[in-house]
């Protein structure tokens, strides 16, 4: 496995066009509303919105990156790379825990970079330990978005990765207030969107700001959402070969 | 021994029956063709026996293994008919990372020299031209030290220098006690490669025979065409009991016959001291093989 994950590494280096996007929009649409909001406080809270937003944009720019390995995946079904490595020993679990990897290391600087614009740019002032769970805790719970991009991978064609990929960028970063704050919209729009995985990603950056005690239960939701996931890879990959 | 056993493999797809009965068996070091017309079912049979794909009826049997079984990976190279490496992969990262999957791999380096490669290692796939990707295909289907290598249309694309070349190579692989798979539609290829051959047709095996048993089954005649020097009675030839029938065309002769016409021809023209210009023997080809075994052209 560590012979085809570090060429997998070595291939990710090579084209940083995904990830570039994926840290470019986060870190200019942080900038721009952070502008907009000034100096006001999330409603009910002394928290500032600048200070809020790192938490959805963090997040949005860590599951973006972490999907787009889902795109190589369906570019190596349609081209038969995939159908040249399954002739070979690299067994199934080696090759898709690669896949998952590479998608963690490529969602490990747009949070990163998006709270630097927070501190340096922003002046954004927290205590180290909430620094840290807003980029690492924001990292390391977009697994669940790695395994979601592997899975589209394996689902979607070539020509049509790209569209539900960015359906799902798109959707998941508006509908879970992402993009642009929910707390200006009704509370019965709050409530629904907590089916979806990526609130409970900004939860993580939101929980370290306002010190509530949601971390446990994002971890949960999370969690059963990277099982179920998982499963369903497991399950497309061997469909298609039985299929075959 | 039989070291792949075929046998009443079918597989379709949707309506359209791309292998409908097919049987044979491969023995250890040889090379084994299987030959047809494109959309034959020749991919289809050998995607069987690599475990890419699962028949939909018969049994096969690879080194006494389901194809699918994980240990048989370690023992059978595959080169696929269309090979997608990833563009940016270079040949020796390429090489390398197969080299990593086998418990027992060949070394890149000496794999490399073998092939005429050396110079292009660090070239990424996609600039690499027809002939250097098949060669890097062989490489990477040989990096394992495998017991039998499946060939898919090696040869397609190339240009006639590159596709003699690539045949030395295939005679070399053989040479390593590697049994070789071969599937091709080039004529030509089966007839100088390969020990015994698979002809199939419309997803069914019309033979299996070697080359020249193939050839016989056709027709044992032998035609010879050339121009006298001097005029000469029919006679003298249809006399041979080798001659069935001599025609005049112009100036050309055209002599029919069988078992050794040639020098029964060439004895009696020379003993009237007449020389034949522009001899050219003709001898039924494995094309004419296809015809009869088919009832069609060989049509690609």
């Amino acid at each position: 496995m560590t012979g085809y994950l570090t060429l997998e590494i070595k291939r990710m280096l090579r084209t940083p066009r995904f990830v570039l996007f994926a840290i470019a929009l986060p870190t200019l649409l942080y900038l721009l509303q952070s502008g907009l909001y000034k100096d006001e406080s999330v409603p009910g809270t002394d928290v500032k919105y600048k200070a809020y937003l790192l938490c959805g944009l963090a997040a949005y720019g860590a599951f973006v990156s972490a999907l787009s390995t889902g795109i190589r995946i369906a570019a190596e079904r349609s081209g038969g790379w995939q159908a040249q490595l399954r002739l070979t020993p690299l067994s199934p679990k080696a090759y898709l825990l690669s896949k998952v990897v590479v998608s963690m290391i490529v969602a490990l600087p747009a949070p990163i970079i998006v709270a630097m614009a927070g501190g340096f740019i922003e002046n954004v002032h927290l205590s180290a330990g909430a620094w840290v769970q807003l980029t690492l805790g924001t990292w390391l719970a977009s697994l669940p978005f790695a395994v979601l991009g592997v899975l589209l991978g394996l689902l979607a064609s070539a020509d049509s990765v790209q569209i539900y990929t960015a359906g799902v960028q798109l959707g998941f970063g508006f509908l879970s207030g992402l993009l642009i704050p929910l707390t200006g919209f009704p509370s019965w729009v709050a409530s629904a969107v907590k089916a979806i995985p990526s609130y409970w990603l900004a939860d993580i950056g939101h929980g370290a700001l306002l010190g509530n005690n949601n971390t446990a239960l994002a971890v949960l939701v999370l969690g059963a959402w990277t099982v179920a996931l998982s499963a369903l890879v497991v399950f497309s990959y061997r469909r298609e070969a039985a299929l075959a | 021994m039989a070291v792949i056993e075929v046998r009443n493999l079918h597989k379709r797809y949707g309506e359209t029956v791309a292998v409908d009965d097919v049987s044979f068996s491969v023995e250890r070091g040889e090379i084994f063709g299987i030959l047809g017309p494109n959309g034959a079912g020749k991919t289809t049979t050998v995607e069987c026996i690599e475990g890419l794909r699962s028949p939909d009826g018969g049994t096969v049997r690879v080194l006494g293994f389901e194809p699918r079984e994980d240990q048989l990976r370690q023992l059978v190279g595959a080169q696929l008919q269309e090979s997608a490496l990833p563009e940016k992969l270079e040949v020796r990262e390429a090489l390398e990372l197969y080299a990593s999957f086998y418990r027992n791999p060949a070394d890149p380096d000496a794999l490399l020299a073998e092939l005429g490669m050396t110079g292009h290692q660090h070239k990424p796939y996609k600039k690499l031209s027809g002939g250097q990707k098949q060669r890097l295909s062989i490489a990477l289907a040989l990096i394992g030290n495998p017991e039998i290598a499946v060939l898919d249309e090696l040869t397609t694309g190339l240009d006639p220098q590159a596709r003699r070349d690539t045949w030395d190579l295939v005679e070399a692989i053989r040479d390593r006690g590697v049994t070789v798979v071969l599937v091709t539609h080039f004529m030509a290829e089966a007839e100088r490669l390969c020990d015994r051959i698979a002809v199939i047709d419309s997803g069914r095996v019309v033979a299996v025979d070697t080359p020249g048993g193939l050839v016989d089954r056709v027709s044992a005649d032998t035609t010879l065409r050339f121009r006298p020097s001097a005029p000469f009675d029919d006679h003298l030839l249809t006399d041979l009991p080798e001659v069935r029938e001599v025609r005049r065309h112009n100036s050309q002769v055209t002599v029919t016959g069988s078992g050794n016409l040639l020098h029964a021809v060439a004895a009696v023209l020379a003993r009237h001291q007449i020389v034949a210009a522009d001899l050219r023997v003709e001898q039924a080809s494995l094309d004419d093989a296809f015809v009869a075994l088919t009832g069609r052209a060989f049509d690609n």
